[in-house]
């Protein structure tokens, strides 16, 4: 065990420890520790305290008089378990009082817990397979358009282009995981009818990066974002669309972060591109006499504040009737697909789910639309699992679907 | 020859009653105590001079400065010679007389107000930070510790005696005052004013949070409270510089503080500062996140939060006065705490965070809110923070009891009224009682802000900063 790092730290964060009152507001909204009440190292004023606690060890009053004393080998246990268990999905920081940004925090306490070596094992196992394979799958990158041999004729924009006005970023989920092919399936179909020039990178699109970074390795993404980001650029975009919300948010907010350099074109979710081309009437729709509720992907919505673009797209189609859930907008809960906590804790995932899903079914609606293909796998694992019946659709394979 | 020099004066008396028929109206400078004013006829000799001084000492001295000045003088009547070389030696012995004794240029000869120290030692008034009794104090009362103190009955000041307690006059012409105040006058055991039997510090820095107090520090309890309070800060501070600003790796702490200060200075330069004050100052002052979530605990925070921030500004703009605009009427109004608005603000403002606290320990307690989670750090912060405020309340009763302030202005203040009015029975020597409780609070309070930068008041001061920090960069990164 290393002494505490701080440099994980911004100066702001730092304060940030400070400025948390433990009014526990925080705990009534934290999805996993509402599955996992007996674990209160999950709620986020303890992960705080914890840290706070272990900084002033080091660096107090006391350490400074008596010397530095490190954290007990169990208490660090219990805020990595806190810390890993947690899906990131920034509630608590809609509903903190201090507006303590904390999913920047939590990952910033990933990335002080990767340096101390007090993280769950597995994430090796993740880095080197993002350090090898390129994506979080392990399967050869070179299969990346694997997705498209079903498609009735492969676009040329698929595979075939160099250059174009858009690229369209697949990202891992969709490329690598059956469940989820149907989404660029129906994404590049859209783009067909719309008339758009864009392409895909196929073998040369490596993992955006976004797992590593919130598992807090993001050091060893860089050279991988630069990588994307060259050849984002050979093509001459002048936008790049992601259909997954972690890889539009780490393209987004990420990139120029650790880049430094303003990336040269515009980054967008797919459903923003939607809303855009169903606006111009550039995707004609049939009517569809159906209910459908939403759900807002934490990484699309909470964090990168995008919430009406997919409703437009929604909206968009003739007949369709759009119900919210209990909490929806920036109070919608988890699916519990996010930050990582499948690799270390499915059980937990399965609960958060579990308790999404019953929002979805209580609405009435028959279609359960998200904009992640995360979330997609997700719900309609729990569905499954629950034996709920209800669709769970991408808002891109409904809009496909009624394509006139 | 002494007819020779009342001559004058006794001249020049009827001559102005002769040529008026009636006694010159009193619209001269300090003719207080109505009758005629010599200087409605007479040119007055120009006092701001050395020379004109002199002349004017010199003219009084030919009365004043012979003994047998008290052969003429009303029976029973303080002394009024004054020994012109002892007087010449003294402080004021360049100073013309009625610079000091205003009113005395009359007929009939008499002085009937305090000497105005306030004319020239207007910055003399920032006194009132000792503590607001010292406003209704002659400043004779401390600076003349020969002499007797006791409580006006008409205008309840605390005065110099002009009998001593045998009834006999009390020779009050020694012009020499003390440079220091002679606390000990009023300060004792038994003693005729109320005062507290100890002298106590003056209010420092520490009290401001609460109460009307300067920015200073000259106890030593005060001294070492600031210093722990400081050297947790600076502890705090340097945590805060070891993280790493984005984009700036591997730079100083000075570095980074340069890089921060840089940013703030671009933002408040900036239009987007007047936006986001106009469009989220509210947000931030109101707790409009915290209304958001809970009422409750909006009601409980505001309930303390508010009435805090509004004695702390009082204080504030009370001190401000002291320090600028000392012989302002509405600095001495403010800075007594027995001016009824005063006293009324302060108690109800102590009510409000009495109701606040009552409902924090309700949520935390009682209703055993499923969000507290209460531990060693939130007691200890509770139990300070009540001890001193249950201190405060029952030295505002002691104090009342000890002055003895009239019910009708005692009533003003409340709270304070209602604890004496519970103690009154026990019956204690209310003047010793006072500073013991005085100090138990003082020490209590040191003790808070000692123990802040290390403890969960330290919410008080980061919290609101994380708020605006973060409000300032937007909701998302």
């Amino acid at each position: 065990m290393s002494p505490i790092d701080l440099t994980c730290y911004t100066p702001r964060q730092l304060l940030e420890l400070d400025g948390c009152t433990r009014c526990g507001e925080c705990t009534l909204w934290c999805p996993t520790f509402t599955e996992k009440p007996d674990l209160d190292a999950i709620t986020p004023l303890r992960k705080i305290e914890a840290v706070r606690r272990f900084v002033r060890g080091q660096l107090g009053l006391r350490a400074l008089l008596f010397g530095p004393r490190l954290p007990k080998p169990e208490a660090l246990q219990a805020h990595s378990t806190g810390t890993y268990d947690c899906t990131l999905c920034g509630r608590c920081a809609v509903v903190c009082p201090a507006n303590i940004q904390t999913r920047e925090l939590w990952i910033a306490m990933r990335r002080d817990l990767v340096r101390q070596g007090a993280y769950p094992a597995i994430f090796d196992r993740l880095r080197e397979t993002f350090l090898n394979a390129h994506n979080i799958s392990g399967d050869d990158n070179a299969n990346r358009l694997i997705w498209s041999q079903n498609l009735p004729e492969i676009p040329e924009g698929v595979g075939k282009k160099t250059r174009a006005e858009v690229v369209f970023f697949v990202g891992c989920v969709a490329s690598f995981y059956p469940q989820s092919y149907s989404i660029p399936q129906n994404a590049v179909q859209v783009l067909e009818k719309a008339g758009v020039d864009y392409l895909t990178l196929g073998g040369e699109e490596w993992c955006c990066g976004f797992p590593l970074v919130i598992a807090g390795m993001g050091d060893a993404a860089v050279e991988t974002i630069r990588h994307n980001l060259e050849a984002v650029r050979r093509t001459g975009a002048r936008r790049l669309i992601a259909a997954c919300p972690s890889c539009y948010h780490t393209w987004k907010h990420d990139y120029p972060r650790v880049l430094g350099e303003p990336l040269g074109f515009e980054v967008l979710h797919l459903t923003e591109l939607l809303a855009e081309l169903l606006a111009d009437g550039r995707v004609p729709l049939r009517p569809l006499e159906e209910t459908v509720t939403y759900h807002d992907p934490c990484d699309l919505g909470r964090t990168s504040g995008v919430y009406e673009a997919p409703r437009e797209a929604i909206r968009a189609i003739p007949g369709v009737t759009l119900v919210e859930m209990e909490h929806h907008h920036q109070y919608s809960l988890c699916c519990g697909g996010g930050g990582d906590v499948e690799m270390a804790d499915k059980d937990l995932v399965a609960a958060v789910s579990r308790r999404r899903i019953g929002e979805a079914q209580a609405t009435g609606a028959r279609v359960l639309l998200s904009a992640c293909q995360q979330c997609k796998r997700t719900l309609a694992g729990a569905a499954r699992q629950e034996k709920v019946r209800i669709r769970v659709l991408d808002v891109v394979e409904l809009v496909a679907q009624q394509m006139a | 020859m002494k007819t020779i020099r009342v001559l004058p004066i006794l001249l020049l008396v009827v001559l102005i009653g002769a040529v008026t028929g009636s006694p010159v109206s009193a619209q001269g400078p300090g003719n207080g105590g109505g009758g005629t004013d010599c200087w409605a006829c007479h040119r007055q000799i120009n006092l701001s001079t050395l020379s004109g001084a002199e002349a004017e000492i010199a003219f009084c001295m030919k009365c004043h400065g012979d003994p047998q000045v008290e052969t003429w003088a009303t029976e029973g009547r303080t002394p009024v010679y004054i020994d012109p070389v002892r007087h010449a030696q003294t402080l004021h012995g360049r100073v013309a007389c009625t610079a000091c004794h205003s009113d005395v240029a009359r007929n009939p000869h008499q002085a009937t107000e305090p000497v105005a120290c306030e004319n020239c030692h207007a910055a003399i008034l920032a006194h009132v930070h000792m503590g607001a009794p010292h406003l209704d104090t002659d400043c004779a009362a401390c600076h003349r510790p020969d002499l007797p103190i006791i409580r006006d009955e008409a205008t309840g000041r605390i005065v110099t005696a002009e009998k001593d307690a045998a009834g006999n006059p009390v020779d009050r012409t020694a012009h020499s005052l003390a440079a220091r105040p002679g606390c000990e006058n009023c300060h004792y055991v038994h003693n005729p004013v109320g005062a507290p039997a100890v002298t106590l510090p003056a209010r420092s820095v520490l009290c401001m949070p609460c109460h009307e107090a300067a920015p200073i520090v000259k106890d030593p309890w005060s001294a070492v409270g600031l210093l722990v309070f400081l050297v947790g800060m600076t502890i705090n501070v340097s945590i805060y510089l070891r993280g790493e600003l984005p984009g700036h790796p591997g730079i100083t702490p000075m570095q980074k503080l340069s890089y921060l200060a840089d940013d703030l200075v671009r933002l408040v330069f900036s239009r987007r500062f007047f936006r986001l004050v106009g469009s989220k100052a509210a947000d931030v002052i109101f707790l409009r996140r915290v209304l958001q979530e809970s009422v409750s605990r909006w009601v409980m925070h505001t309930l303390i939060y508010w009435p805090f921030l509004a004695r702390f500004l009082l204080g504030l703009v009370t001190w401000a006065g002291e320090a600028f605009w000392p012989a302002a009427r509405w600095t001495r109004v403010l800075a007594d705490r027995d001016t009824p608005g005063v006293a009324l603000f302060n108690d109800l403002c102590a009510a409000l965070i009495i109701l606040g606290v009552l409902l924090a320990l309700y949520r935390r307690f009682i209703r055993r809110d499923p969000r507290l989670r209460t531990g060693l750090e939130d007691r200890a912060a509770i139990s300070l923070l009540g001890a001193a405020f249950v201190l405060g309340l029952l030295l505002e009763g002691v104090r009342l009891l000890s002055v003895g302030l009239p019910a009708d202005r005692a009533a003003w203040a409340f709270l304070g009224y209602a604890v004496a009015a519970i103690l009154r029975p026990l019956n204690l020597a209310w003047t010793q009682v006072y500073p013991v409780l005085w100090y138990l609070h003082a020490l209590l309070i040191v003790a808070v802000i000692a123990y802040l930068p290390f403890s969960k008041f330290l919410h008080i001061l980061i919290t609101p900063l994380v708020a605006v920090i973060n409000t300032v960069r937007g909701g998302h990164e």
